[in-house]
């Protein structure tokens, strides 16, 4: 990405007006907060995640409220996938919110969401994540979708037919 | 100071009906005599109190998923209340004052005078810069521009909602790579008509609003939500249930020169398909 990318968080006309990080920062926080949790570092979302943080559920989860309940969940995944990665491919940043997709993968060594015991398939995802900043530059929402019925599919819990969608 | 009764009120009809769409809440807010005299065009004239004064958060947040006043100003005097808000939001979603969802990022200003009485609100005179509105969302983005990028986006997600599906070509590149197809889709643009109708089949009225879009350089990409009455059979393996479903779904897209060239998908087809019966709930 370069100085000149047409982003409108450089721009003056930010809502709120109270823009904290530049596109380019954001999105280094971004990449930062994945790289960390992808080696295990999950307590780095205590750094990136206000305390009244909401992760809605949607796609099958509830809602979480605070940084921890959003912690525990990813221990969840962990505990089912030890070797849980996300990919980041796109990150795309505006005004207060940031959207990043990506290709999740693992290896299905744990009971997950205990109701799939472990199969020890590699399996591959893709998500999305929206999250909306706060003045202070922390996470105050996050919202999310995710291929889950291809990763159901792959753990063989549902039998496969066609995935994604148009 | 604590802020007086009256300004909770009101701050508490910005803040839990307009920008969050809670319109229960309305009767504890609302006098059963209420009058208004400035009711914004398309409101409906008659009904009952609830139904006026719920058709306003309605009628904005059909058009406009994630619009969210701010309050600057209130200054009160005996019964009265005199508000000054400011209005953010992005044209996502239904047509607004003649104008198809432009996609466009607009502000506006609205003052009102409420006047109270047993702790409700009896009546309301205001003004909203309806002009401002209008002529931002009849403005025509610069090419290229993130505004652009936007407009081409929200009328793609529209005109697909509409089944408009002949007027592909105006704003769907011919080599666009759907980096999600169904099983076996064809490339370009008659292979995403049928993943289109794929779904329409199913689901006839099928309606997917953005309640946000974030743009950046070539890229547009945003989350929303899907409604559908589940009447036709879908992707040839699950029956008509009959139900009204809801699902989410984020979407992005490159956008150059005026039209998509690339879209990704995620859909929350697990939750679908538990909505369907066919999967058991997690």
């Amino acid at each position: 990405m370069t100085a000149t990318i047409n982003s409108e968080i450089n721009s003056s006309n930010s809502k709120g007006g109270n823009q904290v990080s530049t596109a380019e920062e954001r999105k280094a926080a971004i990449h930062r907060m994945y790289d960390e949790t992808n080696k295990g570092n999950i307590e780095i979302l205590n750094e990136m995640l206000a305390d009244n943080f909401v992760s809605y559920g949607g796609a099958g989860f509830q809602d979480l409220h605070g940084p921890q309940a959003f912690i525990d969940l990813y221990r969840t995944f962990v505990a089912a996938f030890p070797d849980l990665k996300f990919n980041v491919q796109q990150v795309v940043v505006g005004d207060d919110m940031a959207a990043v997709r990506g290709i999740q993968t693992g290896t299905h060594l744990g009971n997950f969401l205990g109701m799939v015991p472990a199969t020890g398939k590699h399996v591959e995802w893709t998500g999305t994540a929206i999250f909306r900043y706060n003045a202070e530059g922390k996470i105050v929402e996050r919202w999310q979708d995710l291929d889950n019925l291809s990763l159901f599919q792959q753990l063989g819990v549902i039998p496969a037919f066609g995935s994604a969608g148009g | 100071m604590a802020e007086s009764y009256n300004k909770q009120v009101y701050r508490r009809f910005v803040e839990e009906v307009i920008n969050k769409g809670n319109i229960s809440i309305i009767p504890e807010l609302y006098h059963p005599d209420y009058v208004d005299h400035s009711a914004p065009p398309g409101a409906p004239h008659g009904g009952t109190v609830f139904e006026q004064v719920a058709a306003v958060p309605k009628m904005f947040r059909g058009a406009f998923p994630d619009v969210h006043f701010t309050i600057e100003q209130m200054v009160e005097e005996g019964d009265w209340v005199a508000t000054r808000v400011t209005g953010r939001a992005q044209h996502l979603g239904r047509p607004f004052m003649g104008m198809n969802p432009t996609g466009r990022k607009v502000t506006w200003g609205s003052m009102g005078f409420f006047r109270m009485k047993d702790g409700k609100i009896i009546e309301h005179y205001g003004q909203p810069d309806l002009l401002g509105l209008r002529t931002q969302l009849a403005a025509k983005p610069e090419p290229g521009s993130l505004d652009e990028n936007r407009a081409v986006v929200t009328r793609y997600v529209y005109e697909v909602n509409m089944q408009n599906f002949d007027a592909f070509d105006e704003f769907v590149d011919p080599n666009f790579v759907d980096h999600d197809p169904i099983p076996n889709q064809k490339p370009g643009i008659p292979g995403l008509k049928d993943a289109y109708r794929m779904f329409t089949t199913a689901f006839p009225d099928v309606w997917f609003t953005f309640e946000d879009l974030i743009a950046e350089g070539d890229m547009v990409i945003g989350r929303g939500v899907i409604e559908g009455t589940h009447t036709g059979n879908f992707m040839g393996m699950v029956p008509p249930t009959g139900k009204k479903l809801h699902w989410t779904g984020t979407r992005m897209f490159r956008v150059k020169n005026g039209k998509v060239t690339e879209g990704w998908i995620n859909l929350d087809f697990l939750g679908l398909l538990q909505q369907m019966g066919v999967i058991p709930q997690t």
